[in-house]
């Protein structure tokens, strides 16, 4: 049914054998763990989820595993297909260099980055099965022709803006070929039960990180970011079972609301937007904390917003299960691969003044061409409502880190 | 109350002592091999220069990419707020200064001022050397001129041409060949001041080039450069008395004002 | 009370209708929405004319006597009681001061729990509604009362739910509110049971109003074939039908019963208008028998796991452009009824009276509704105009089943009297209000949508997102997962806001 057609210049997968890239690529993490762990007053349960996090490659597998490259892609649909879903967006900036035997130089280092965690043997995508890469963006596009030489391929089409009326059938039916595609892998096509049960499991993860953020809305000092991001990343990018996050998760929420701050918080507040921020590039995380901001509240597809949105069923059938997924998955993102960003601003707007933030930080990956050229809108009108708003272009590797500090001290000292 | 600002930049680090609103005293000094070690320097410096005693000194704020690395201080601020501060104070004679570029060894900010003096926007280029001072440094050793000759050579140059590198590593290889083609010296000096000016006049652009726009730094000092700059932005530019000590009297300025906070 | 004593002092006289329920509703409305300045100034001019017109009215009938009595029948006294129940459950805010307001229905739930009681155990034979469990006016407090008290508990579309399943039994079974007494409903049975089905005579359908001694009680709108003949005023085609068949020349001549009949029509297109303006289509989407009946169907629908049909644009516009053309081709020949000739033709053909509620779906769907499939009324005969209505009446039958059994809200889009309720959605009291920064463009909005609006979920800059083929059913509000996105203003005050799923085990539930 869902036959592509086979590759007549499909090439062997390549690997690479560089073993002082891999110490590289452990140095890295381990580098982020020690900042992780200098931060001060951390809930009880953190150390699970960076377990979880860390270790995704390591995790045993009990059922088929199907890999996603994209926020975009319903998790739901992989779970009802008796698949374990796993994202394979990589953050380490030593990878990304190993990604640069394949691609060349200037090409998005998330996409260099996942290319080079591919070429892993002991990898996590070595383990998977089936590969799933929305063609949300130019990179993610071709990389699925690249990412097919390593295993079976499911690319799939977002519309080019939020026009439900035309887009919305098209999104769902999209969504039926990813089913059909996940069907096959599995060989348990995925039903109107199964689908029900899995929206339940993502909508109670969704209710979590809604009232982590909340809570951290009212206290950003409860909760870190970085320790905020590592707990919704430890769900999207580990293949292990949601339930056992969803129970940690429900005791860190209690820790965080039963956070008093000691003291009236003088720190800036920040609001976060921008490209997604994957573990362990914390880079500007870990300069933003360690200036004193609090990032209150993000729009990040790696962090809050990734898992914010509920799945809004009110019908019962199975395409009712569709177009509720595409809502929430296709015209929910708030990514710039739509060509009008105007939901995106709205939401920082409406965080700004939700959070009382004092500024907005974004982080624009450079080489990302949709965000570079959105930030022409967004300074501008940020400038109008004389919101202080601060840009950082830069990319995965660490060599910037002072400079970035040069300019977030200068944001916070004039904000 | 005295207060010192130390600015322990790159290639130089500048001192500034001050009491109020009197300029107590000013000193540069050649970087040592450590931050901490060129602090010293030129805190001593400007101490022996102007008379005052270590114990006289109320506050001290250290300022530039060696802010952290003093040993020493009370507090540290970025060298944007303190340009900005120092912009404020020093003002110029057409009125206040809106927009200031600092032209330094490794790097080059453009800070623009709101109209209450604080800090409305900004940018900076310290990722390639290209725009800053060390990209003249370079080229002048490549035609094997010191600097003020360099510079001199620049403004005798009736023949201007254009270089097309914008990267420091091209543009060596790229006068190489020019004087190959046996071109000027002082034609490819004015190149390269050109080839500079051009590129501080879009960043200077695309912040914004309010008026009065105020050329401070190491690299003020260059008038062939500032004499570009201005025919790039289409507009004249201030240069101040002591333009390498600006962000050094924006840090003291901003000590006072800290130690006056900390005293409430 | 007595209106037409004229001998009172100016300031007096001119204070008079500040007796009237109605003038005080519209003063009202009119200071909040005052208050409320972001509405456009429409929406607030709307309650100052409801306002002024009552009060010329007032005076009007003060002054002229005899064309008075048929605006006191609009007054009833069950009003002021039924305000003060609805309006504060409409307008005050959740806080723990609501629970202390909350004593008040529960206090007229046990009044009339106590009513029943005592009737059920001692009744004297002579007294009012005798044969019935309730005095019509305390089951109608009674109801509200129980709607109020239940709406804390209930989530928006359970609520709505709730509401509509109780006005759908109300308004077609509880058509002998309007009755005066058991024995008047006795006769008005008996009346009924000779009365040919296909026409009903005119003065059967004539409402109970109000002179000195009958009390009148809540202008309703069912429609008028409800099986027990309790109807009161129709639909507004019937009303604008029963306009048209009037006959201006013996009301010109001075006939007193044609002007009797002409003012009952306009006392009940005043009252009905006033609702409009109120409540826009919120009768469409929380009231309407037809699309209680027609829900009924689309559970099937929802049972089956079978998706909704997705209506084109175009057959949308097919379905309102039917619908204005049905509408005023009904109203056409309603009008030429006072020409008919001795035959009862006019130009050769047949017309009914009322001839548009006899191809209305409404016809067939009521009675089957409150009597079984047993009471389904007769179609009209062939000889009407040639067969039109018949087979009128059955393209509008099948219609009305097929379009609620797979295309939800399709059918709405025909209703003439939906039709003419929208227009009061962008100019009435009820405005259906979006936070746009708090939108992302989901959709969801649309998905739920029974009338499958896009507006909604496209509009990023107004606040104001009402839509005249919206009937306000408020399941975008009740689904909108964004916090505070979307809400229900009425009279510049948000009764109604989107929010969060609350808690997981509703989700769960939800799920299942």
């Amino acid at each position: 049914m869902n036959r592509q057609p086979t590759n007549p210049y499909a090439l062997r997968p390549a690997f690479s054998d560089n073993p002082g890239n891999r110490r590289k690529q452990a140095f890295v993490e381990a580098d982020q763990r020690r900042r992780l762990d200098e931060i001060p007053q951390r809930p009880a349960d953190i150390p699970y989820f960076v377990e979880r996090l860390v270790n995704a490659a390591a995790a045993p597998k009990r059922r088929p595993r199907i890999g996603l490259l994209c926020n975009v892609a319903p998790v739901e649909i992989v779970m009802a297909a008796g698949a374990d879903p796993v994202r394979l967006d990589c953050g380490n900036s030593a990878a990304a260099v190993a990604g640069e035997e394949m691609l060349a130089g200037d090409v998005c280092p998330l996409a260099k980055a996942t290319i080079g965690v591919f070429m892993r043997e002991d990898g996590l995508p070595a383990t998977c099965d089936a590969f799933i890469v929305p063609a949300t963006c130019d990179a993610k596009r071709k990389l699925g022709e690249i990412l097919a030489d390593y295993g079976p391929v499911f690319q799939f089409a977002l519309p080019v803006d939020k026009d439900t009326v035309r887009h919305s059938a098209e999104a769902a039916a999209e969504l039926r070929h990813l089913a059909a595609f996940a069907g096959k892998v599995t060989g348990r096509a995925p039903t109107r039960k199964a689908l029900r049960a899995a929206i339940a499991l993502t909508n109670h993860r969704s209710d979590i990180v809604h009232r982590l953020q909340e809570a951290r809305i009212a206290h950003p000092g409860a909760l870190s970011i970085r320790d905020l991001f590592v707990c919704i990343q430890a769900s999207l990018f580990s293949p292990e079972p949601l339930e056992t996050w969803v129970a940690h998760a429900e005791n860190l929420v209690h820790a965080v609301k039963a956070f008093t701050a000691e003291r009236r918080n003088l720190r800036r507040r920040v609001v976060l937007t921008g490209a997604p921020i994957i573990w362990p590039n914390f880079k500007v995380l870990n300069v933003l904390e360690e200036c004193g901001a609090l990032v209150a509240a993000d729009t990040l597809c790696s962090g809050a917003q990734a898992c914010i949105d509920p799945v809004v069923l009110a019908e019962t059938s199975l395409d009712a299960c569709f177009r509720a997924l595409a809502a929430r998955s296709v015209f929910g993102a708030l990514c710039p691969c739509f060509s009008s960003q105007a939901t995106r601003l709205s939401r920082v707007l409406d965080l700004v003044e939700k959070t009382r933030a004092d500024g907005v930080v974004q982080y624009a990956l450079r080489l990302c061409q949709p965000f570079d050229i959105e930030n022409y809108r967004l300074e501008r009108v940020l400038k109008e409502r004389r919101i202080p708003f601060l840009n950082l272009r830069t990319d995965y590797s660490l060599e910037d880190t002072e400079q970035l500090r040069v300019r977030i001290e200068a944001f916070l000292e004039t904000v | 109350m005295i207060t010192a600002g130390l600015d322990i930049g790159s290639t130089t680090s500048k001192a500034v002592l001050l009491d109020g609103d009197r300029l107590l005293g000013a000193a540069v000094v050649p970087n040592a091999a450590l931050p901490s070690a060129s602090a010293r320097l030129v805190f001593d410096a400007v101490l022996d220069g102007s008379g005052v005693a270590r114990g006289a000194v109320g506050a001290v704020a250290t300022t530039g990419y060696g802010r952290r690395l003093a040993g020493f201080g009370d507090f540290v601020i970025t060298e944007i707020k303190a340009c900005a501060l120092g912009a404020v104070r020093v003002g110029s004679p057409r009125g206040p200064i809106r927009t200031v570029l600092d032209l330094g060894g490794q790097d080059t900010k453009v800070v623009a001022i709101g109209e209450s003096g604080g800090v409305e926007d900004f940018a900076m280029n310290d990722k390639c050397a290209a725009g800053t001072g060390r990209f003249l440094e370079m080229l002048a050793r490549k035609l094997d001129l010191p600097l003020e000759a360099f510079i001199a050579a620049a403004l005798r140059s009736r023949n201007p041409i254009h270089m097309n590198a914008t990267c420091a590593v091209f543009a060596e290889s790229e006068v190489v060949s020019l004087l190959a083609r046996n071109i000027d010296k002082e034609d490819i000096a004015a190149a390269a001041h050109q080839a500079i000016a051009d590129r501080i006049g879009a960043m200077v652009r695309r912040v914004g080039q309010q008026e009065v726009i105020a050329f401070v730094g190491g690299g003020a000092l260059n008038r062939a450069l500032a004499a570009m700059v201005e025919e790039s932005l289409n507009k004249k530019v201030h240069i101040p008395e002591s333009p390498q000590t600006l962000v050094a009297l924006g840090a003291a300025i901003a000590a006072g004002g800290r130690a006056a906070e900390a005293a409430l | 009370m007595d209106f037409l004593n004229a001998s009172t002092p100016v300031v007096t006289d001119a204070l008079r209708p500040l007796e009237s329920v109605l003038f005080l509703l519209g003063l009202a409305l009119t200071l909040a929405g005052c208050r409320r300045l972001h509405s456009h100034v429409w929406r607030r001019a709307i309650p100052a004319g409801f306002t002024l017109l009552f009060y010329a009215l007032y005076r009007v009938a003060q002054h002229a006597p005899a064309a008075g009595p048929w605006l006191y029948r609009l007054e009833s006294p069950l009003l002021p009681p039924l305000l003060l129940l609805v309006l504060p459950a409409l307008f005050l805010p959740r806080t723990r001061a609501y629970r202390l307001f909350l004593a008040c229905p529960a206090l007229v739930l046990a009044a009339f729990a106590g009513h029943v009681a005592a009737r059920l155990l001692r009744l004297p034979p002579d007294a009012p509604f005798a044969g019935l469990p309730a005095a019509p006016g305390m089951l109608a407090l009674g109801v509200t009362a129980a709607l109020v008290l239940a709406q804390p508990f209930l989530g928006l579309t359970a609520f709505r739910r709730v509401v509509r399943v109780t006005l759908f039994a109300v308004l077609l079974f509880g058509g002998y509110l309007l009755r005066q007494n058991a024995a008047d409903y006795a006769a008005m049975l008996a009346r009924r049971s000779v009365a040919r089905n296909d026409i009903v005579s005119f003065s059967e359908t004539t409402p109970v109003l109000r002179d000195s001694e009958r009390l009148a009680y809540l202008p309703a709108a069912p429609c008028r074939f409800s099986a027990d003949g309790g109807y009161v005023q129709g639909c507004v085609m019937e009303l604008l039908q029963r306009l048209l068949q009037l006959d201006f020349r013996k009301i010109a001549a001075g006939s007193v019963e044609e002007t009797a009949l002409f003012a009952m029509a306009l006392a009940a297109i005043v009252s009905l208008g006033a609702l409009l303006f109120i409540g826009g289509r919120l009768w469409c989407g929380w009231a309407c028998p037809l699309s209680t009946a027609g829900a009924a169907l689309d559970r099937i629908r929802v049972w089956l796991h079978l998706p909704p049909l997705k209506p084109s644009a175009a057959l949308k516009r097919a379905a309102a452009g039917s619908g204005v053309s049905l509408g005023a081709f009904g109203l056409l020949l309603a009008a030429a009824y006072p020409r008919l000739d001795a035959d009862g033709r006019f130009l050769g053909c047949k017309i009914p009276l009322y001839p548009f509620c006899k191809i209305c779906p409404g016809q067939q769907v009521c009675p089957v509704a409150a009597g079984g499939p047993g009471a389904y009324p007769p179609l009209p005969g062939r000889e009407w105009m040639g067969g039109f209505f018949l087979v009128a009446s059955i393209a509008l039958g099948l219609f009305f089943a097929a379009a609620f059994a797979a295309a939800r809200g399709l059918f709405c889009r025909f209703c003439p009297m939906g039709l003419i309720g929208g227009l009061f959605n962008r100019g009435g009291l009820v405005a259906l209000r979006k936070n746009p920064l708090r939108c992302n463009g989901c959709g969801v909005c649309r998905e739920v949508c029974p009338m499958d609006i896009p507006g909604v979920a496209a509009e990023r800059v107004r606040t104001d997102v009402s839509r005249s083929d919206c009937v306000l059913c408020l399941e975008c509000v009740a689904r909108c997962p964004q916090q505070g996105c979307l809400s229900l203003d009425i009279a510049g005050r948000t009764v109604a806001r989107s929010e969060r799923p609350a808690a997981v085990n509703r989700t769960e539930r939800s799920a299942r």
